[in-house]
């Protein structure tokens, strides 16, 4: 089916995956034991998407990282007469996945469908320790072992979104997901995706975000930046907190300082600085 | 580097009772307590209601009274309501307004028991908790809001947990920031950490004790409805508003005295004639109708104590010589009408020699100058309670001579009934807990305002039986340090701490003799003698009122 999509060579992407909740129940309701799951978990990733389309517009980036920072913490009691089980694990964990693949199938038909998928098994993994214990109380004594285990933090899921019929800017907040992100994790409520599908020429230079889980972009924020050229200029973050510098091949640029002689970002001051390399994919 | 919990151990209420359980509110804990609509929290002696729709307020205050020889076991309304007035504040320039309400909640914390022993004494003198909440709140400046405007949101759940929610109190030397350098192929990301408040508003209410005033001896309540505030980031200005709001008409009731002859029984359950008086039983027989009454609207009068009054209190229950107002006090306005504002203490205002008094040598007006300490200001206290009225007999007694001033006897400096007491300093007594704040904090500056040292206080007359306690500061507004409002509290007077004693002394009042009997068995008449001076017809105050005429000497 014919789409102007056909004509899009690169998707800017900007996602951020994030679960935060607390669950406390009874997963055996025949028995006396109560399940807690505690889940604090940001998961963000910026990648270029290259076109590669077929019968449908379809893009793709097969080496693409997520950046990962969490904790987890899931205990299972179980009591039966005079006896209680405690079995527990915990992990905090920071770090990069494993590239995976990420794909995009436009689907340009009456309800503009579209596909992402990170696939579950071909990537975004992150090797991580997990403090876990065991306690068994009987009226004898108290029993404990804890110790540290090897483990997995893993990434993967297919996302159904809609996409407009003439190119632009696709949000993913709307986006369904078929699995949670997470083994495991609770998908009602407790995990939300943002981000942006942009049809961008370049990358942005800067992006500004707030600090908290969910990194809310800063828009109409104004920075100041030193250029190769040896000449600082202003810039102002877009709507979704990205500022685009035409940039030559060579030379570095340096964000200088936020400026803060406006509402409200003069009630900021700059937190965390990271990097995403976004190779060129020509 | 403190997260929420941590931080929330220095309140007052986590240390009497440091597991106490809450309610989670806002970000993305969902509608927990949505549907909870104002139900009264009964605790052992006080009673409250809030409402989560209306955060920001606290209503129907009340106290159960035990039997005392002066009254019987009774509940009384302390307060119709309090509230927490939005917080103003100013960071690098820009305004905001800090709205106490549910939008902002995060959580709820309720108890009615725990203590708070004699160590640490940094911050909370010992208490034992009754029914008492903790309301935390928490904002920040929405970087995403319109140019050139601030906008508050709710502060994210995620973010009370991290230990950097709040710089620490002394914070090491921060790192060199990185530099912030992006090639062709790479996107640099920046995150902004917002301007962030949090604030909690204690609602703590304790049980009686003995050590509200000078020697121990009076038994009072205090209820403790601070806020604290802090910061992320240094603030330009604070200004916080508290209103105290007493009912119009007292609630308290005392035993009805018997009819005096010719007139008709009274009935218990009529309504109250809400312009007339209340009549008191008394320690001591007598013509029950012959007794000191209670008027039924509220009156508010203000003091300063004397500085050099230490010795005075020590001899308060001294039958020979009473605390006369002109040794204890330095100034004094009674029945202060609405709209009535004083500055009550400030670092402006530097110690040393001070206003004039007017004392009464027994011959004329003396004027003698007033040494004050460091960032006192204009009234030490204020008191709201319904005034007394002498027996009968003794207004009639001198019902030819108005000066008298039998029908609004005002309690100092303690209060035999109903009375509501603050105190933002006392004089310079030997009691740590009755000392004021440093720079380190409070209890630990004799004599000084019971005010952090940054902070100036007006006190406002909102009306004859409420005020509004409104502070500010400009200076002192550092990032991870607690800002207290109202930390010194109030509490309501119950009785006297040893009842043999106060019996003791009503009855040997030798300086009451040249009344009629019903003077001996009267507080209304020891207070009108502490304050009055008279001879022959001839009536001075021994302490003359704020901005009262000076009257001639005595002929």
């Amino acid at each position: 089916m014919p789409s102007p999509w056909f004509d899009v060579p690169f998707l800017f992407c900007r996602l951020r995956i994030v679960a935060s909740y607390t669950v406390r129940k009874n997963t055996m309701p025949s028995y006396d034991s109560l399940t807690t799951r505690d889940v604090e978990v940001a998961v963000s990733g910026a990648f270029r998407l290259q076109a590669a389309h077929g019968l449908q517009p379809y893009f793709r980036n097969e080496q693409v990282s997520l950046r990962v920072r969490g904790r987890t913490r899931g205990e299972f009691v179980l009591i039966e007469r005079d006896t209680k089980v405690t079995k527990g694990a915990t992990a905090k964990f920071a770090g990069t996945t494993t590239a995976g693949l990420v794909t995009l199938t436009l689907h340009p038909d009456d309800k503009n469908e579209a596909q992402m998928e990170l696939p579950s098994g071909q990537g975004f993994t992150l090797p991580i320790k997990s403090h876990v214990w065991e306690t068994l109380s009987y009226p004898g004594g108290t029993r404990t072992t804890r110790g540290t285990v090897d483990d997995e933090f893993s990434i993967g899921d297919f996302l159904t979104l809609t996409f407009p019929e003439k190119p632009g800017e696709v949000r993913l907040d709307k986006a369904k997901a078929l699995t949670g992100f997470f083994p495991e994790c609770e998908t009602e409520g407790g995990v939300r995706l943002t981000g942006l599908l942009r049809l961008t020429a370049d990358i942005p230079a800067f992006h500004l975000a707030d600090d908290t889980l969910d990194a809310n972009p800063i828009p109409h924020c104004r920075v100041r930046v030193l250029c190769p050229d040896g000449v600082e200029r202003e810039y102002e973050s877009d709507d979704a907190g990205d500022i685009f510098i035409p940039r030559a091949d060579k030379g570095v640029y340096t964000l200088v300082e936020v400026l803060h002689d406006r509402a409200p970002q003069s009630a900021a001051v700059p937190g965390a600085w990271s990097v995403d390399v976004i190779p060129d994919m020509a | 580097m403190p997260n929420l919990d941590a931080l929330l151990k220095d309140t007052m209420l986590l240390t009497a009772a440091p597991g106490a359980p809450f309610q989670e509110f806002g970000g993305d804990a969902g509608d927990a307590g949505t549907s909870e609509a104002a139900s009264p929290s009964v605790g052992a002696r006080w009673t409250w209601t809030h409402d989560l729709s209306n955060a920001g307020r606290v209503t129907n205050l009340t106290y159960d009274l035990q039997d005392t020889p002066w009254y019987a076991a009774q509940t009384v309304t302390v307060l119709d309501e309090l509230v927490w007035h939005p917080i103003e504040l100013v960071h690098r320039g820009m305004p905001m307004t800090l709205e106490l309400s549910k939008e902002f909640l995060l959580r709820k914390y309720e108890a009615s028991r725990g203590s708070i022993n004699e160590e640490p004494f940094r911050y909370w003198i010992p208490a034992s908790i009754d029914e008492s909440m903790m309301l935390v709140f928490g904002f920040q400046v929405n970087l995403r809001g319109p140019a050139g405007a601030i906008t508050l949101e709710p502060i994210p759940r995620d973010v009370l947990a991290w230990d950097d929610f709040m710089p620490p109190a002394n914070p090491p030397t921060p790192p060199k920031p990185p530099v912030m350098k992006v090639k062709r192929t790479e996107t640099g990301t920046l995150r902004l950490t917002p301007l962030r408040v949090l604030v909690c508003a204690e609602f703590v209410c304790c049980t009686e004790r003995n050590d509200y005033t000078p020697g121990n001896m009076a038994r009072t309540s205090r209820f403790r409805p601070h806020l604290m505030l802090m910061s992320n980031r240094p603030l330009d200005k604070m200004a916080a508003k508290i209103s105290i709001r007493r009912p119009a008409m007292t609630t308290m009731a005392h035993q009805m005295p018997e009819p005096s002859p010719g007139e008709p029984p009274h009935d218990p359950h009529a309504p109250h004639d809400h312009h007339g008086a209340h009549a008191m039983s008394t320690p001591t027989r007598g013509l029950a109708y012959d007794q000191d009454e209670m008027v039924h609207e509220m009156a508010t009068g203000m003091w300063s104590d004397s500085n050099t009054a230490a010795v005075y209190w020590r001899k308060i229950a001294n039958v020979t010589f009473p605390p006369l107002w002109s040794s204890i006090f330095s100034r004094v306005s009674t029945d202060l009408p609405a709209g009535t504002s004083f500055l009550m203490a400030s670092p402006d205002l530097k110690g040393g020699d001070g206003f004039n008094t007017n004392i009464w040598s027994g011959h004329e007006y003396r004027t003698e100058q007033q040494q004050l300490m460091n960032r006192q200001g204009y009234f030490d206290n204020i008191h709201v309670a319904p005034p007394m009225r002498a027996p009968k007999s003794i207004r009639d007694f001198v019902k030819n001579s108005p000066l008298y001033k039998l029908d609004t006897i005002a309690m100092a400096p303690f209060c035999i009934h109903d009375c509501l007491h603050m105190h933002w300093r006392w004089l310079p007594a030997e009691e740590k807990w009755l000392w004021g704040w440093d720079e380190t904090g409070p209890y630990k500056a004799q004599g000084e305002p019971h005010i952090p040292v940054n902070q100036h206080l007006r006190v406002e007359l909102e009306s004859t039986h409420a005020f509004a306690y409104c502070v500010r500061a400009d200076t002192g507004l550092e990032a991870g340090h607690w800002q207290y409002i109202l930390h010194e509290g109030l509490a309501y007077g119950n009785t006297a701490d040893k009842e043999w004693l106060a019996k003791f002394m009503l009855g040997g009042m030798q300086f009451l003799d040249n009344w009629p009997s019903a003077a001996k068995t009267s507080w209304a008449m020891f207070y009108w003698f502490i304050r009055y001076w008279h001879l022959n017809g001839v009536v001075r105050e021994r302490l003359l009122e704020d901005g009262a005429p000076v009257l001639p000497p005595y002929p």
